[in-house]
This record gives C-alpha cells, sequence and structure tokens, in this order.
C-alpha cells in the first residue's frame, strides 16, 4: 500500500523544506561579507536580495506550516527532493544579478551545478566575476558535496527521529557511527580537517607562483571546495590549466582522491585500522579500474604524446573523471583533440564514480565491483556440484556476505545509472549532436563530473540544459528520493 | 633587361621575408586547427588576465579573447613590465599582441602554449567602476525590510506556540 499524503504531510514537508531554506540564507552571509572585505557593492547588494529573499521564504514556511504529524520517511525523502531544487533556484538568484549569465535558466543550471557537485559551467567571462560571486559558486558545491540536509542534520534536533530518512535521501548509504547525526558531525569533522590541510597545501603552491596573499588564500579555499568535493568548478575559465602548475596539478589530484573516498574508510583509517586501505574492496575495485583504464588511455595517446605529456593531460583527466571532480588542466579543445578511445575511457570512468558515502556521484565502486564479482559467482557456480550451497564475501570495513539484497540494489542502481546516461545522450544525438560527445556530456551531467566535450555552453538548446539539471539533480540524489516523491505527488490524483 | 631581373629579385625576397614573418591568427581560429600553427611563429591578440605567474625556469601569462585562452611562456621578466593592468573583477586588463611560437603538445610544458618572442600593448586596460543602479539598491533594502518583518512574524508565532 502506498502511503496517500494529507494536509498535515505538506505541513510537515514545508515546515523542514523552510528550515533548510533558512540555513542556505545564512550562508549567502559567507560572499556578503566578502563582498564588504573586497569592497564590491553591486554583488553586497547581489547577495543582500538573495539573502533576503531565502529568508523571507525560510521563515515564512517554518512560521504558517507547524509540524502537526510525527515526521517520517517519506517527509525526509520529499524534502531533500524538493529542496534540492528550492536550494538551486534560490541559489542562483545572485548569480543571475551578477550580469554574468545569459538567462536566469543558465543561473540556474549553475547553481544546481554547484550544489550538485557536478562542475559544469554556464557563466560568461569568468576571468572578471566578483570574489564574493565566486566565493558563492565554490560554495554551493561545499554545501552540496557535505549535504545541505547533513549540515542541518547535525544541527537540528526535531528531525533525529527520521535522521537517516535525510541521510538515505541524499544518497548515503552507510552509517559511519551508530546514529546518524554523529555520522554527520564526523563528516564534517573529515572535512574541516583535510580543508585546513589543502588550504595550507594550495596556499604554499599558489604564493609561491606570485599571486598575491589574498588571491592565494581565496583561490586556494575555493579549490580546495572544489576538489574534496568533487565538484570542479575554478575561478578562472581555463579551470586547472590556468596555473601552469604541475605541484597543483598533482595536489588537486589528491585532494579529488581524498574527496572520491568512502567516508566510512577514512573514519575507519582515522580511528581503527589503518591496514584497511590495502584490504578494502572499494579500493581493490578503484585501483583495477584505473589500472584498466590508464592502459587503454595511454595506448589512445601512444603515437601523440610523451609520458610526461600523458601523464598530465590523460591520467589527469582519468582521475578527475573517476573522481567525479571535473577538474582540468587541458588548455581550449583540449578533450576534443582526445581520440575516440580516450574519450570512452574517460566516459567508463565518468560511469563508475568513487565510493558510496562520498562527494561523487556516478555507479559507485562498491556496486560495480559487486556487478563484476556476481558475474564471477555464476560462473563457478556453473562449475560446481549441482547441489553445492555457495556463498561469496567481500571485505568492506569487515568481512560481509554477499546477500542476494545487495546484490539486487547494486544492479537497480546500476540500471538507472544506465538508462539516464542514454536517455540523455540521445536527446543530444536528437538536438543534433554528435553521439559519442552527447554521451559523454550526459554522462559528465548524470554522474556529477562536469568534464565538457563541448557541447556545454550558452549557446546550446533550452531543452538541453534543462535535460542536464534534471540529470544532475537525479544523479546527485541518486534517484530513489525523486521517485518517491513523484509516487508522494502521484498518489493525490488517485485519492 | 638586368633591372627588370634586379626588381623581380628584390621583390621576390621581399614576399618570401613577408611570408616567413609571424602568421597573425585569432585565438578561436587557433584552438580550431591546433595542428595547422604547431611550431610555427603566430601572433595572436588578447586581454591579459590574472596575474603573472613564476615557474622554475620563467614566467606565465594568460590571454583571452573572452571563449578562448592561451597560456604565454616567457624567460625574460622585463618583456611584461610594461603591463598596468591585468584583468579581473573590476578591471579590464591591457590588450595585448605577443608573437612566438606556438606548440601544440610542448615538450616542455605537456600542454598548448605560446613561447613569447615579442610583446607589445596594443591599448591600455582600464578600472571598471562597481556602479549600482538605484533600482537594485532600493529592491534590496525593500526585500530585507520584508524579510525582517517575517523573521518578527516568525519569532512571535514561535513564542506563541511555546506557551501552548
Amino acid at each position: 500500500m502506498i502511503i496517500s499524503p494529507d494536509k498535515k504531510d505538506f505541513s510537515v514537508i514545508l515546515n523542514m523544506l523552510g528550515k533548510l531554506i533558512l540555513g542556505l540564507s545564512f550562508f549567502m552571509l559567507i560572499p556578503l561579507i566578502v563582498a564588504l572585505f573586497k569592497n564590491e557593492s553591486s554583488p553586497f547588494y547581489d547577495f543582500l536580495i538573495g539573502f533576503s529573499i531565502s529568508a523571507f521564504i525560510g521563515f515564512g514556511l517554518t512560521a504558517f506550516f507547524p509540524i502537526k504529524k510525527e515526521i517520517g520517511w517519506v517527509h525526509a525523502f520529499f524534502t531533500v527532493s524538493i529542496g534540492w531544487l528550492a536550494f538551486s533556484l534560490l541559489g542562483a538568484v545572485p548569480l543571475y544579478l551578477s550580469s554574468h549569465f545569459r538567462s536566469f535558466i543558465d543561473a540556474w543550471f549553475e547553481a544546481m551545478s554547484g550544489f550538485a557537485t557536478t562542475g559544469l559551467v554556464l557563466v560568461q567571462d569568468l576571468d572578471h566575476l566578483s570574489y564574493a560571486h565566486n566565493m558563492w559558486r565554490h560554495l554551493t558545491m561545499f554545501i552540496g558535496g557535505q549535504g545541505i540536509i547533513l549540515a542541518s542534520l547535525s544541527i537540528l534536533t526535531r528531525a533525529r527521529s527520521v535522521a537517516l530518512g535525510f541521510y538515505v535521501g541524499e544518497a548515503r548509504q552507510e552509517k559511519i557511527l551508530p546514529n546518524v547525526i554523529g555520522t554527520a558531525r564526523f563528516i564534517w569533522k573529515v572535512s574541516f580537517i583535510y580543508m585546513i590541510l589543502g588550504l595550507i597545501t594550495f596556499f604554499i603552491i599558489l604564493y609561491r607562483q606570485g599571486l598575491k596573499i589574498d588571491t592565494s588564500l581565496f583561490h586556494s579555499l575555493w579549490l580546495f571546495f572544489a576538489a574534496f568535493d568533487t565538484g570542479g568548478f575554478a575561478p578562472q575559465a581555463q579551470n586547472i590549466a590556468f596555473y601552469h602548475s604541475f605541484p597543483l596539478e598533482i595536489a588537486t589530484m589528491i585532494f579529488m582522491i581524498f574527496g572520491a573516498i568512502n567516508f566510512n574508510l577514512h573514519f575507519w583509517l582515522w580511528h581503527k585500522n589503518k591496514k584497511e586501505i590495502f584490504r578494502n574492496f572499494e579500493i581493490r575495485t578503484f585501483v583495477f579500474s584505473i589500472i584498466f583504464l590508464t592502459i587503454f588511455l595511454y595506448i589512445s595517446f601512444k603515437h601523440n604524446f610523451s609520458s610526461l605529456a600523458a601523464f598530465r593531460q590523460g591520467f589527469y583527466q582519468l582521475i578527475s573523471a573517476h573522481s567525479g571532480c571535473g577538474f582540468s588542466n587541458l588548455a581550449d579543445a583540449g578533450l576534443n583533440r582526445f581520440s575516440s578511445l580516450g574519450l570512452i575511457m574517460v566516459i567508463f570512468a565518468m560511469m563508475i564514480g568513487g565510493g558510496v558515502c562520498s562527494t561523487t556521484g556516478g555507479i559507485k565502486l562498491m556496486r560495480l565491483g559487486i556487478i563484476f564479482k556476481t558475474m564471477f559467482i555464476e560462473v563457478k557456480r556453473w562449475m560446481m556440484p549441482f547441489k553445492a550451497v555457495y556463498k561469496d564475501r567481500l571485505h568492506h570495513l569487515q568481512e560481509l556476505i554477499l546477500s542476494d539484497k545487495r546484490i539486487k540494489e547494486a544492479y537497480v542502481f546500476f540500471f538507472f545509472f544506465i538508462f539516464t546516461y542514454i536517455a540523455g545522450a540521445i536527446v543530444g544525438i536528437v538536438l543534433g549532436y554528435p553521439p559519442l560527445h552527447s554521451l559523454f556530456e550526459s554522462v559528465s551531467a548524470t554522474a556529477n563530473v562536469g568534464l565538457s566535450a563541448g557541447i556545454t555552453n550558452v549557446d546550446m538548446p533550452l531543452l538541453l540544459k534543462l535535460v542536464y539539471i534534471f540529470q544532475m539533480w537525479a544523479g546527485r540524489l541518486e534517484f530513489i528520493s525523486i521517485f518517491v516523491s513523484l509516487g508522494f505527488v502521484i498518489s493525490l490524483f488517485r485519492k | 633587361m638586368m633591372k627588370i631581373f634586379k626588381l623581380i629579385f628584390y621583390l621576390g625576397i621581399v614576399f618570401l621575408s613577408f611570408n616567413a614573418q609571424a602568421q597573425s591568427v585569432s585565438l578561436s581560429e587557433l584552438f580550431s586547427r591546433v595542428g595547422d600553427f604547431d611550431a610555427k611563429e603566430i601572433e595572436v591578440y588578447g586581454e591579459v588576465i590574472g596575474s603573472p605567474l613564476k615557474s622554475d625556469k620563467g614566467i606565465w601569462i594568460n590571454i583571452s579573447s573572452g571563449n578562448n585562452h592561451l597560456g604565454v611562456f616567457l624567460i625574460d621578466e622585463k618583456k611584461i613590465k610594461d603591463i598596468t593592468h591585468w584583468g579581473g573583477y573590476g578591471q579590464k586588463g591591457d590588450f595585448i599582441k605577443v608573437k612566438g611560437t606556438f606548440n601544440a603538445n610542448c615538450p616542455l610544458h605537456q600542454t598548448s602554449d605560446l613561447h613569447l618572442n615579442q610583446l607589445e600593448i596594443i591599448s591600455s586596460g582600464v578600472k571598471t567602476y562597481d556602479l549600482v543602479s538605484d533600482l537594485k539598491r532600493n529592491l534590496a533594502i525593500f526585500l530585507l525590510l520584508i524579510c525582517l518583518t517575517m523573521s518578527l512574524i516568525y519569532f512571535i508565532k514561535e513564542r506563541h506556540r511555546s506557551k501552548k
């Protein structure tokens, strides 16, 4: 039986949504302070408008829609789904006011790309964008990557009973600590420690390159947000290529990989067993996948590039794609110079993504590993005696039996992602783009990567912009909370 | 007759030297036909953006035409001493002409770049003033007031609920 919502259910949802929007409005005060600090008067008013609208809606929803019912999982799922839409729409307001976007849809695209930690851009003349707006663009990735809901979870008290609903709704399947609020706080703690490490590392590199102290500091912070939250925005139009720095490329690669690792594994490595890194199923899948993809990428490069060039141009893009970050150190038209085989390898890397319970998108290493393992199991079964009972295991923090439930779950998500990748590609092809590039862009949007083969630009058709916005949203939430919400809405019409 | 031969000879030399000069190309054309300009002397125009970036053996500057960008590598720091405006927020950078060897795949830097021979400032950049329209200012104040009113309603309602 599907639970059909009533007025009280909507009141609960709107109340929780109001609280989250209120939280978002306070985040807008950060770029507002930056605008004050950097004497940027027009951006200051952009963020004052953005803050006022968000806070008005947040206060209004919370005041006029009280919680009259116990908060349940369905409420949490629905709040998460519409929450991300609301955040991206409200987050787009100050961006649109900057005059660096041709339309509000473009600003919405950029905001969704930030919150979903994708990194596809439609901003125009990025090199002249204010510090305040750049701070907001990068902050959206940090907020989205860490999870807006997760942020609120660590603060809110009333929603504790359904904290897990919010957590799962945001596409995080593993709890680290027995209680979800504790898990949320741990994720924040880890992120802040890495932030300090990232800030110091990037600052030293950029300051040594001759950037001013404040510029180095801002760029370091933004690059950290983009790398660790696997977002891929950068403050300059050339992305990482702007800096022409090999040390920076290495440092960003390290933080991209950190961001792609399961937070659960971070916890294990910090507090329990450091040897887990060598035994972990996800890490093993990652290493296998990287080796496989790198070999084929190097084959595609062999005639045109030296080994070092292949590393800087090929391997960097591969790590960026696999971690779902989307940083690029290629000069203009760089990806278009990759052969078809090279592009296919990058597409595969994007499709897979990083660990579950990380900031990356895509199918995820755990699910891919399980799918491959079940294939081998099936072959083994056929080779065994008819009556033999065979149970396979995998090591992920502890020994786990590969149950039918896990296998089914892996296949379901695999199907959702593959279907969305292909559907987006078909839209691109129908609109006249080359098939391989259409697939590339569709995968990049759905898996929240942000690398572009050139389709994403201000002149692309409106329909494609909307399709990519949907793909970024659905990919970030891993479909389930969106489907639950759709079911929730459909059940209204069945009453 | 000899004079005519001499004239043709000199014209030929002038023609050849003209062809040997750097080819002027736009950044969009350069990146749409990268292979055609590889290892050739070219000259490109663009706005200088960001700031100069030091590297082990030289300095990098970046130029932009709006949609396309190019990294320019130089060894002699003096060549950029006349650049006064670097493009960024509130500032349009100097518009420059750079002449040098373009590398589609630079063996030294593993990227597409231009190794600078000559730099010329075509026009100086300008400060762009950060003007706020009255409409934006008034709208911001109006929305802030509405927001404060709503927050007041919220706190009154919350107080009322907690009393219940």
